[in-house]
């Protein structure tokens, strides 16, 4: 409930991705275990793990169905996955840590054409 | 067992001064202007003997004296010109049968309550607690306006006898308040010995004054004054207005309810009882009819003395009618000078106590209606000096705004006085009718005889200043008590309905089982070592999920910190960047917080490192960014808010 309380009074311009910029993007919320899928959306939050710990980068993609988590294996960094960042995902859906998860997804950049053609 | 090493024996533990934490500059201050705190054990639990006490409790009844006559003459002379002067002394006489009156009633209550008397509590035991608040409404609007109309008639005293001060007395009596306020801050301990002074020295110039008068009286040789001084008040016309039609019956009672300022205060010393030295309520008796009967002689005296001068008042209230007498009485000889300086100091002197005489009422009967519920908490609380500070800063905040809004100006405050304080002597009188009706005590039908009467005269009183002082103001105090009781009662459901929530089934809430899950949350602005300090008191914890986060706002700093922390050689602590598109980071972080905490299985701690400064002005350099957070945290459900301080310019180890 709270969270709906909060999220009442967010301002309403925040559109969370452009229109399905590719005809097989699906929609998060249809996501399911198991299945191949291609998501769009803007990366809400990337986790790192300090040097000590098992290397892998986890973030949340969200578009405004819904969110996923999206996991790199053995990686600390990804270049292009940084918090706000829009991407297009494509990968099965697996778990990770309890949670829906997209393990070791292609990704595409979106938007800024300089950055993406960074990589 | 090894005994190798010979342990050192313990020790005694420290002495309390030992770890005297550093205080604020804030409580330094008042430490400085209000001395020293107060220990519980030294609540004043002095008692007071006979002549003490009647200077602490008889200020605000005698130094009504100082302007009842005055009231009385504006209504009259205006209305019937010269004939006023034989009419005020007939109304003064009334005036003082009522006093009589209500000095015989409180003479049963003192017996009857000698412990916590006073009105509220009366009402409360005999009638019930809505009937008790308007006994307290009333009885706290009065206290406001006793301090506004003394300081106001005091600050004229002062400018009756320096005529170019007048046009400052707003700022003159807002400065009479403030040092008021301050000294009651202080305690009232020693209070009780400054107010001997004054009462006696304004006793004495009364006694001095009202026997030169009478003596010159009797020989015949009292100047009488001429009406026709620019600035008094308009003469009416006697003749047309016809002594005995009902016109002026109307404009008799009016005068009679100005007068009603004078019996204001009798039940101070009611309030008080447990304060005399013992047998408590026989001293408080005594002293009660020994206050009612200065008051008798100096009211009667002085509208005898006035009555004979033909002292009219002045339109803008100064010189004062006590001033005029004081005048012609003394003469303008050297002596007699001097003697005027005495009685105006007197009289000054002695208006200000009275609205010191409030200050030790009000925030007693505050406390007592917020024991109750009625009204705000705090007013319960004893402050540094064990006054209910909160009480005194309260009614001198109201007083200070009363005398902004009416200029300092007697005659425009005097028509809200009385109301409240006839309404309260009517509830308690009829409180103590049923007290004797309830316990019938031996001699209880010559109580009820004596109660029944001063209720029955006091409900008398209260409606003839009502309807006369109706549309010169009181309609104001009319209004103001029944809505502020509404309100009282609106808090005092608030109250009830929290303790409600708060008690119910306590016991087994705190043997609930716990969340399963408790995730601790470090909220991290870049890696530095305020940042590290909360990491250090995270790692303390054992939590199911520990991580940091921060808020992007910035994705420069961001990139450093992900590297920073990458290189960070510390295992189960991941950092969450968190994206915040619309730059309200107290928002995101709840957002964060209510994510955990949707599963409904789970506890949230959220540790926000905060900075300390030494100084005031190092805290304006920075946001407040920490306190914002806290709040809108807080206000989700099993999150809680750890605050981890971090000190600047304070020894390494303290940090």
């Amino acid at each position: 409930m709270a969270v709906r309380l909060l999220r009442a009074h967010r301002a309403p311009t925040l559109k969370l991705v452009a229109p399905a910029v590719r005809s097989d993007v699906t929609s998060i919320a249809e996501a399911t275990w198991r299945s191949h899928v291609t998501v769009a959306g803007r990366i809400r939050s990337v986790r790192v793990q300090p040097r000590v710990g098992v290397p892998t980068l986890e973030c949340t993609l969200v578009d405004d169905t819904g969110g996923i988590t999206l996991v790199f294996l053995g990686r600390r960094k990804m270049s292009g996955i940084t918090c706000g960042r829009k991407i297009v995902a494509e990968g099965t859906v697996g778990e990770h840590h309890g949670r829906l998860a997209i393990l070791n997804p292609m990704y595409e950049l979106l938007g800024d054409e300089q950055d993406a053609a960074g990589q | 067992v090894s005994v190798a090493t010979p342990k050192a024996p313990p020790k005694p533990l420290p002495p309390e001064s030992a770890n005297d934490l550093p205080e604020t500059r804030a409580y330094r201050i008042k430490d400085r202007l209000l001395g020293r705190p107060l220990h519980n054990d030294q609540l004043p639990n002095e008692r007071l003997g006979k002549p003490t006490a009647l200077a602490v409790f008889a200020s605000d009844n005698l130094s009504s004296s100082a302007y009842a006559t005055e009231e009385i003459l504006r209504v009259l002379v205006p209305a019937i010109g010269i004939a006023a002067f034989a009419l005020v002394v007939p109304i003064t006489v009334a005036m003082l049968v009522v006093l009589a009156f209500l000095i015989l009633s409180y003479r049963q209550t003192i017996k009857a309550y000698p412990s916590a008397g006073g009105a509220y509590v009366v009402t409360r035991d005999n009638f019930g607690l809505l009937p008790a608040q308007f006994a307290g409404v009333a009885l706290l609007t009065d206290y406001v306006l006793t301090v506004a109309v003394s300081v106001a008639a005091g600050t004229a005293a002062v400018t009756s006898a320096i005529s170019g001060l007048a046009p400052y007395a707003v700022p003159i009596s807002i400065g009479f308040i403030v040092l008021i306020t301050i000294g009651n801050l202080r305690g009232v301990k020693e209070s009780g010995r400054v107010f001997a002074v004054p009462t006696y020295f304004f006793i004495a110039n009364m006694a001095l004054l009202l026997g030169v008068g009478i003596v010159r009286l009797l020989l015949g040789d009292l100047p009488v004054e001429s009406a026709h001084h620019p600035g008094l008040v308009p003469f009416g016309s006697g003749a047309e207005a016809g002594l005995f039609m009902g016109a002026s019956l109307y404009v008799v009672l009016h005068a009679f309810a100005s007068g009603g300022a004078a019996v204001t205060g009798v039940e101070a010393i009611s309030n008080g009882v447990s304060a005399f030295k013992v047998p408590a309520w026989r001293n408080a008796r005594t002293t009660l009819v020994i206050m009612g009967s200065l008051l008798g002689v100096m009211f009667l005296g002085l509208s005898v003395l006035a009555s004979h001068m033909h002292v009219a008042p002045f339109a803008d209230g100064t010189p004062t009618v006590i001033s005029q007498i004081g005048k012609l009485v003394y003469g303008s000889g050297a002596v007699g000078t001097l003697l005027f300086i005495c009685l105006q100091l007197g009289t000054t002197l002695i208006l200000v106590l009275a609205a010191n005489t409030s200050f030790a009422d009000f925030p007693r009967l505050a406390s007592f209606q917020a024991g109750d519920r009625f009204l705000p908490k705090q007013l319960t609380k004893r402050g540094h000096r064990l006054v209910f500070s909160n009480g005194i800063v309260a009614l001198a905040t109201a007083a200070i705004a009363l005398v902004i809004v009416t200029g300092a100006k007697v005659d425009r405050l005097i028509p809200l006085y009385a109301i409240g304080v006839f309404t309260s002597f009517t509830l308690s009188q009829a409180g103590m009718a049923r007290h004797h009706l309830r316990i019938k005590e031996p001699g209880w039908r010559r109580g009820l005889l004596i109660n029944g009467t001063g209720a029955v005269l006091s409900l008398a009183v209260d409606i003839v200043i009502a309807v006369t002082k109706f549309t010169h103001g009181a309609w104001a105090i009319v209004v103001i008590v029944p809505v502020l009781v509404a309100l009282l009662v609106r808090l005092n459901h608030q109250y009830e309905s929290e303790k409600t929530e708060l008690e119910h089934d306590a016991q087994a809430a705190a043997e609930e089982p716990i969340l399963r899950r408790h995730v601790v949350l470090v909220l991290v602005e870049s890696l530095d070592r305020s940042a590290a300090r909360a990491i250090q008191y995270a790692r303390t914890l054992l939590p199911d999920e520990l991580r940091a986060v921060h808020i992007v706002h910035d994705p420069q700093q961001a990139e450093e910190l992900t590297e920073e922390w990458s290189r960070l050689a510390l295992s189960r602590l991941p950092l969450e960047l968190v994206d915040c598109p619309d730059r309200r980071i107290p928002q995101c972080v709840a957002e964060v917080v209510a994510r955990e905490t949707a599963s409904g299985d789970t506890e949230v701690s959220v540790l926000v490192p905060r900075r300390h400064y030494q100084r005031l002005w190092h805290s304006l350099l920075h946001d407040r960014t920490a306190e914002s957070i806290s709040r809108a945290v807080s206000r989700i459900p099993h999150a809680n808010v750890t605050f981890v301080p971090y000190h600047f310019d304070a020894p390494e180890e303290v940090r």
